[in-house]
């Protein structure tokens, strides 16, 4: 009687309530990353005389290079609109195009490129924007329009409308090779010679502002170091020490520079203030200390020192002298150069007996080799830590590749003739030329 | 003596039968909802795939999809994880050739197979999901639910591009609806990560998936409870960090 | 004047002629004498001072053969030294060829240059620190066997100004050098 009363009552319970209708979930953990597909329509061009450049073109190898971007063939499209009344959605889907940019390019003397961005899956327009400047800096504002349409569609910022320097080798066989320190825009193009020598050129550098550069010339027939700004040409000798006089590299806030003598007996690093010239040693070691690069902090550098045997990377920290070293993987570590959010460093890795540019993460100090060419050497980051640009050996000549951090894709830049050795690639600066 | 019977005994049968019905429904087996786990063993290529019937024909072995999972973890082999990775990837073409589609968004709608062979197909999925899945024994209900999971997860996967500011344990919930005939009717935001480009991202992969043709094949009830709203958790841990 | 006058100082100048050429002619003598006597002397000293001559001609002729001996030696040996991949140090034939070099420049007072070169692995800057090592290598080997340090001056050109282009050990180890200059 009891027990039945209990069936009784737990039945009554249980037909009360209902089970947890929990609704179906489906966990995505992975992706597979394929370049998002995008359409960059050639602009109209609605100014006055011949147009300079393929604005859109320049965009379309912009948005390539950087890896995320797969941007469709011209000859797939099926039209070519620059209004957002021409453009027809079902264009694009057909052939399977996710994003679409139409725009124009507009003036005489002065240009203005106006663009849209369209989701074509949505069929909205996510962004329009205009840049403008002299017509001679065209392809200068293609480049900050891949910029933005960049940062639109990642939420990063781009580093298509920056500037590169590196030297130039002419090898005459007959005596001494020409070396020129160049100027050049970001993919390359646009070199402009900034000194011209018959002795060597080494270890260019920007200043933080972008308006400077630093070297080291041969051209007293010694090494020392040099500062010149870009705007005026004006030069400036910053040393004149027996010995080494190499590896400049400014300070964050643009303050000092570090540099590395040998006038003490060996090379060690030394931080030179700008203003007054006045030198503070930072190392004394017996061993070679060379190579210094800032952390974005400005609060230590990195270095690379033998003092373990072979080169390895090392940390120093201005506040305490302290030195500790990063780098524990492969034999050989060298030439380190920090991406701007501090945690990703490229540097010159040696594993398998070659030379590759590998990245360590600072945070989980994993190390990835980018890189499959050997014989590689000065790697320099984007501005936005996006892309690592090096140089590398091509048969008896030098090259500038580049690769993306993530490993994702690799392309050269256009080879001219000589050797081309030690990019640096510029901060990001708001007047270029 | 019966008057007693017809009184009493009646409504007592009566109750006690409503009760007995109630009891064998609460207690019949029902299958248990529940979040399918369906997130393969990590670091193991997905081997099988749900193929249209014209890709059945001879083809070499499935081609494993981007190898994102073993990266991070063989840093002793540089060179092989990026030598998997082809030459300036420039134009779309490049790619496709290698990629098998699960689903063919842009194909007419006939289901190609039956669900027999559905099943030889996509056996080793199921059962690695299954592993992970241990309390629904409810025979071919879930299976068939597990299935149909696996293979939108598969085709949503193959379509996420993550955006350069994607990072391991970033989470966005997405809540879609579908019709009976597999194609999605709403996506929307249940739940963002915080970064747009990466909800955009998630978005983006359901919308060009377009459609899941098994759904079609599902039958009313399985559908309505399980498919005609569910949700999809984008939680990204193949990322370099 | 009166005549008287005029023949007295006739005869006056007349006797002090006579007494002039009386003079003059002994001093004439005594010059003849004494140029004679001088004659002599210098020829003496000619002689001797063309011995001399001959002797410092033959001495400097030796010490030319001598320098032009050492200077031919130091020739031979070369003025490239080379070293191993990421070494500084000085071979045995390294070591004998700087000491030709070294004897040459204690018997001169020439100063020399020492470039420092590698081959192209690895970074340029630190490359470059390790050319001035092989400098400096060859610089510290020749102040200890006695050439004034002011003399030498050591620099380092890193993978710069290679002598072989190519890569490969067979190029690699034309450019790991110290050029004497």
């Amino acid at each position: 009687m009891l027990r039945m009363l209990k069936v009784v009552l737990c039945v009554l319970g249980l037909s009360l309530s209902t089970w947890a209708s929990a609704q179906l979930s489906i966990e995505i953990t992975q992706g597979v990353d394929n370049p998002t597909p995008v359409a960059i329509v050639p602009f109209a061009w609605r100014g006055v005389g011949a147009p300079s450049e393929d604005v859109a073109r320049i965009v379309d190898n912009d948005l390539a290079h950087s890896g995320q971007f797969a941007p469709v063939n011209r000859r797939d499209m099926l039209s070519f609109p620059s209004r957002a009344s021409e453009l027809y959605f079902r264009d694009w889907r057909a052939i399977s195009a996710e994003y679409i940019v139409i725009g124009e390019v507009r003036g005489g003397a002065r240009i203005e490129v106006e663009y849209q961005l369209f989701d074509a899956i949505r069929q909205v327009k996510i962004a329009s924007g205009v840049v403008s400047g002299v017509a001679s800096e065209t392809r200068m504002l293609g480049h900050q329009v891949a910029d933005q349409i960049y940062e639109q569609l990642t939420g990063i910022p781009g580093a298509f409308a920056t500037r590169l320097l590196y030297v130039s080798v002419n090898r005459n066989p007959n005596g001494k090779d020409f070396y020129r320190l160049t100027l050049a825009d970001s993919d390359g193009r646009r070199p402009i010679v900034l000194l011209e020598s018959r002795d060597p050129i080494l270890s260019p550098a920007w200043s933080p502002d972008g308006s400077e550069v630093a070297y080291v010339s041969y051209e007293t027939s010694r090494p020392a170091i040099y500062r010149q700004n870009l705007m005026t040409g004006n030069r400036e000798q910053l040393t004149n020490f027996t010995g080494l006089n190499s590896s400049p590299a400014w300070s964050p806030d643009g303050s000092a520079m570090a540099m590395v003598l040998s006038k003490d007996g060996n090379p060690d690093l030394y931080l030179m203030d700008l203003a007054t010239r006045e030198l503070t040693r930072l190392t004394q070691h017996y061993a070679i200390d060379t190579e210094p690069t800032w952390m974005p902090d400005g609060r230590s550098l990195l270095f690379t020192s033998d003092r373990g045997g072979k080169p390895q990377i090392y940390r120093y920290e201005l506040q305490t002298g302290r030195i500790n070293r990063v780098t524990f993987e492969g034999a050989y570590n060298a030439r380190a150069r920090v991406a701007q959010d501090g945690r990703n460093v490229a540097m010159i890795h040696q594993s398998g007996g070659q030379y590759h540019i590998a990245v360590q993460d600072l945070v989980t100090d994993r190390v990835t080799v980018l890189t499959t060419t050997d014989l590689d050497e000065s790697p320099t980051i984007a501005p936005n830590g996006s892309m690592v640009l090096y140089a590398t050996k091509d048969g008896e000549r030098s090259i500038l590749r580049a690769v993306a951090v993530d490993g994702g894709v690799r392309f050269s830049l256009p080879a001219r003739e000589g050797s081309v050795q030690e990019p640096a690639w510029s901060p990001y600066v708001n007047a270029q030329r | 003596m019966w008057d007693r019977i017809h009184w009493v005994g009646m409504p007592v049968l009566m109750t006690l039968l409503l009760h007995a019905v109630v009891v064998v429904t609460l207690l019949w087996r029902w299958p248990d909802p529940r979040t399918v786990e369906a997130s393969a063993p990590p670091a193991a290529p997905i081997q099988a795939m749900l193929v249209s019937a014209e890709q059945l024909r001879p083809k070499p072995a499935p081609v494993p999809p981007r190898p994102v999972a073993p990266r991070p973890r063989t840093p002793p082999k540089p060179e092989a994880n990026t030598q998997q990775r082809p030459e300036p990837r420039v134009q779309p073409t490049v790619v496709a050739p290698e990629r098998v589609d699960l689903i063919e968004a842009e194909d007419p709608p006939t289901p190609e197979l039956s669900e027999a062979e559905l099943a030889a197909l996509t056996r080793a999925e199921i059962e690695a999901a299954l592993a992970l899945d241990m309390q629904s024994d409810n025979g071919a209900s879930a299976t068939l639910r597990d299935r149909v999971s696996a293979t939108i997860r598969l085709a949503v996967v193959n379509r996420w591009t993550r955006p350069p500011s994607a990072r391991n344990g970033m989470l966005a919930v997405l809540a879609i609806q579908l019709v009976p005939t597999g194609d999605v009717v709403s996506v929307s935001v249940e739940q963002s990560s915080g970064d747009n480009a990466f909800d955009r991202s998630a978005i983006n992969a359901v919308e060009k998936a377009a459609r899941f043709p098994e759904v079609a094949q599902l039958d009313t009830r399985t559908f309505e409870r399980d498919f005609r709203r569910f949700t999809l958790i984008f939680r990204p841990e193949d990322l370099r960090y | 004047m009166t005549v008287f006058a005029r023949i007295g100082r006739a005869a006056l100048v007349g006797a002090f002629v006579t007494v002039l050429a009386a003079c003059g002619g002994s001093v004439k003598e005594d010059e003849a004498a004494a140029a004679e006597a001088a004659a002599q002397q210098q020829a003496a000293q000619e002689a001797a001072r063309a011995e001399a001559a001959r002797q410092q001609a033959a001495r400097a002729r030796e010490e030319a053969a001598a320098q032009a001996a050492l200077a031919d030696a130091a020739t031979a040996a070369g003025t490239v030294f080379y070293f191993d991949f990421d070494s500084s140090e000085l071979s045995r034939e390294a070591r004998a060829a700087i000491d030709a070099h070294i004897a040459l420049m204690l018997s001169n007072r020439a100063s020399a240059r020492l470039e420092g070169h590698t081959d192209e692995r690895g970074s340029r800057a630190y490359n470059q620190a390790l050319g001035e090592r092989r400098a400096n290598a060859v610089r510290d080997y020749m102040v200890a066997n006695g050439v004034p340090a002011y003399r030498l001056e050591s620099i380092s050109y890193g993978e710069e100004n290679p002598v072989a282009y190519g890569s490969g050990e067979s190029n690699w180890q034309q450019n790991r050098r110290v050029e004497l200059k």
